[in-house]
């Protein structure tokens, strides 16, 4: 099969685990459209859900800006910005999930903990007061955007999210961040 | 004082803010890579436009399919700009037009009228 039979299992195991899309390469903001496209396109015609099809655009549009914005092999071209990361989009029993995961600079890792940390058990109510409050207040100088896109994700999800920040070398970590829409 | 026109992209929205009628437009996507470099040309001329206090009724028409967290925070500081010239005496009204399916786009216009006071925030449904 396509790329060789070395490839096979790993089909297999994308099939069996319900991988609607697996990307991993550089993502740039081209990249970002165009998955972004994609997947409203998907959903909107195989689900005839326009509003998952909005709930998984923005997720996705938020997971591959912090790839841009965040790993630590972002590098800066005329042309924009590029980075490398991974997305995984899945079927799950609570709707659909967005996986995406990139290399980040491992001191970055425990105000990533931080920020997660603190919305989880936090109801829509209450997100949506620290939404606005975080807005109002602007971002801190270590973001390159509003510092509002964990939020932004928290408010569209529909399960706690799930992150993990696994150290691959003495400056280096791998995060990842599950988020499941309905 | 010449137009703001900006053509739309797949992730910026098409923009034209017209000094001359007061009737200023906002369409499309909006999700730049860089929500700052895309907002701060036209904050500059929402600046320059207000503080020659216009005396016709100025309208905002919004239709935003959808936008990023980081245009979130920037929409919201262009109201606060809006909302400041209205409460000096400035009549200015914000439409914004969404989807009826958009159910995101919905729940954002309705945080944003929420801190709405000397601003005129409608929400219109299409």
């Amino acid at each position: 099969m396509t790329g060789g039979p070395q490839f096979d299992k790993c089909r297999e195991m994308l099939r069996e685990g319900g991988v609607v899309l697996y990307f991993k390469g550089p993502v740039t903001q081209e990249v970002v459209e165009g998955l972004g496209s994609m997947i409203r396109r998907k959903v909107d015609f195989e689900i005839a859900n326009r509003s998952r099809a909005s709930q998984a655009f923005a997720v996705l549009v938020e997971q591959l800006q912090n790839v841009l914005h965040y790993a630590a092999d972002a590098v800066d071209m005329a042309t924009g910005r590029m980075a490398s990361g991974e997305l995984i989009i899945r079927l799950d029993p609570a709707g659909l999930c967005l996986s995406c995961g990139n290399l980040i600079a491992k001191d970055l890792g425990p105000r990533i903990r931080e920020r997660i940390d603190a919305l989880e058990g936090v109801d829509k109510e209450g997100l949506k007061a620290l939404y606005k409050a975080a807005r109002q207040k602007g971002p801190d100088d270590q973001s390159r955007g509003a510092g509002l896109g964990f939020l932004e994700m928290a408010r569209r999800a529909v399960t706690p999210m799930r992150y993990d920040i696994e150290a691959v070398s003495d400056e280096l970590a791998w995060f990842s961040l599950d988020v499941v829409i309905a | 004082m010449q137009p703001f026109v900006s053509a739309p992209t797949r992730s910026t929205p098409e923009v034209h803010f017209d000094a001359a009628s007061h009737r200023h437009r906002m369409k499309g996507e909006c999700y730049p890579e860089n929500a700052a470099a895309f907002f701060g040309p036209l904050f500059t001329w929402v600046k320059n436009y207000l503080a020659a206090k216009p005396a016709g009724p100025v309208v905002f028409d919004l239709e935003l399919v959808y936008f990023n967290s980081s245009s979130s925070k920037a929409l919201l500081d262009l109201f606060e700009v809006l909302e400041r010239a209205a409460a000096s005496g400035t009549n200015i009204t914000v439409n914004w037009r969404y989807d009826k399916d958009n159910d995101i786009a919905c729940e954002c216009g309705e945080e944003f009228a929420e801190d709405a006071k000397a601003l005129k925030f409608k929400l219109l449904a299409l």
